[in-house]
């Protein structure tokens, strides 16, 4: 299937959920933030949170800043 | 009993930090460069940004490798937000991420200038106190918005001494003493400082804290610089705190006028 991921069209296995996009993605899931079409998804509901084609995601983490 | 430094702790949110400096951890040539600076400095609140994480790059190298959460508390900014909606979205992806409730809350309202706009500002602080936030919010240095910052519950006003990354120093210390005699909670100047004198005069001013960034971390040596800010709030917190002898404008001599000897 096709995800928009932080802004990107990006093309996927077929995935059950948000916790294995995470993993295929290969992101530190340590402070990290996830959106899925533009709600929050809380880290304790990402592997419950289904993905659907067309679906945009967004992973955040921190930088640095002032 | 003479005023002792290490008596005379922050309180900030229902919390305790010894140290007065808040730094910034962007604009480093390093990380290794920054943790440097960061330990010298002496603080024990450091803010960082939030953004997209780069998918692309697989080099692995994390800002929060170089950061001891024991050491140090993380203070998410919602830096490059230019509305409420924009900043509470990016300060509830802050809280999800830090798993802490604390924001340093911006909301700009002039790319050239990066002045606060003060009406998204106070929107924004009322919507996340309400959903159980410590907003620290950057502002201006109108003392009446201060005001209706602290009575939205903000648990802090950081007014600017001049515009972010500028290091033009205090330029406002008139409005930021009335800030100072108005408002009930602690007052942080974020912003301004280019050298130690700047943050010692935001101390003497009475000033609870300072947060800085570019000011540490755009000098040449930023370890030095560090350590020099870390001074200069120390000295003055301790010069406020101790009570400057008033300005005359004449001279009063300080060796005994009778038995010169002539």
């Amino acid at each position: 299937m096709t995800l928009e991921i932080n802004g990107e069209r990006r093309s996927v296995p077929p995935l059950e959920n948000l916790g294995e996009l995470l993993s295929f993605l290969g992101v530190g899931q340590d402070r990290i933030a996830v959106e899925v079409n533009h709600r929050l998804i809380r880290r304790v509901r990402w592997s419950m949170t289904m993905l659907a084609d067309q679906d945009k995601v967004e992973i955040v983490q921190f930088v640095g800043g002032g | 009993m003479p005023y002792n430094l290490s008596e005379d702790p922050l309180v900030l949110g229902g919390r305790t930090f010894r140290s007065r400096l808040i730094v910034g951890t962007g604009k480093y040539s390093s990380f290794a460069l920054m943790k440097q600076a960061m330990e010298m400095s002496g603080a024990e609140m450091v803010t960082v940004a939030v953004r997209r994480v780069n998918l692309n790059d697989k080099s692995g190298e994390s800002l929060l490798d170089y950061i001891d959460p024991a050491r140090f508390t993380l203070l998410p900014n919602t830096a490059g937000c230019y509305t409420a909606e924009e900043a509470i979205r990016i300060a509830n992806l802050g809280r999800e991420a830090g798993l802490s409730e604390w924001v340093k809350l911006e909301v700009i309202g002039d790319e050239k200038t990066l002045f606060p706009d003060t009406e998204g500002l106070l929107t924004a602080t009322k919507i996340l106190v309400k959903d159980g936030f410590v907003v620290l919010p950057y502002t201006n240095d109108d003392p009446v918005m201060a005001r209706k910052l602290v009575d939205a519950g903000a648990a802090a006003v950081m007014p600017l001494g001049a515009p972010i990354g500028s290091g033009m120093g205090i330029q406002n210390a008139a409005n930021l003493q009335i800030i100072l005699e108005s408002v009930s909670v602690p007052v942080i100047v974020d912003a301004g400082v280019g050298t130690a004198s700047d943050a010692a005069i935001a101390m003497e001013l009475g000033s609870d804290a300072v947060l800085m960034n570019t000011g540490i971390a755009a000098a040449t040596d930023p370890v030095a610089m560090a350590e020099a800010m870390k001074l200069a709030v120390q000295a003055g917190r301790l010069a406020y705190k101790a009570g400057r002898m008033p300005k005359k404008l004449y001279a009063s001599a300080s060796s005994p006028l009778q038995g010169i000897s002539r």
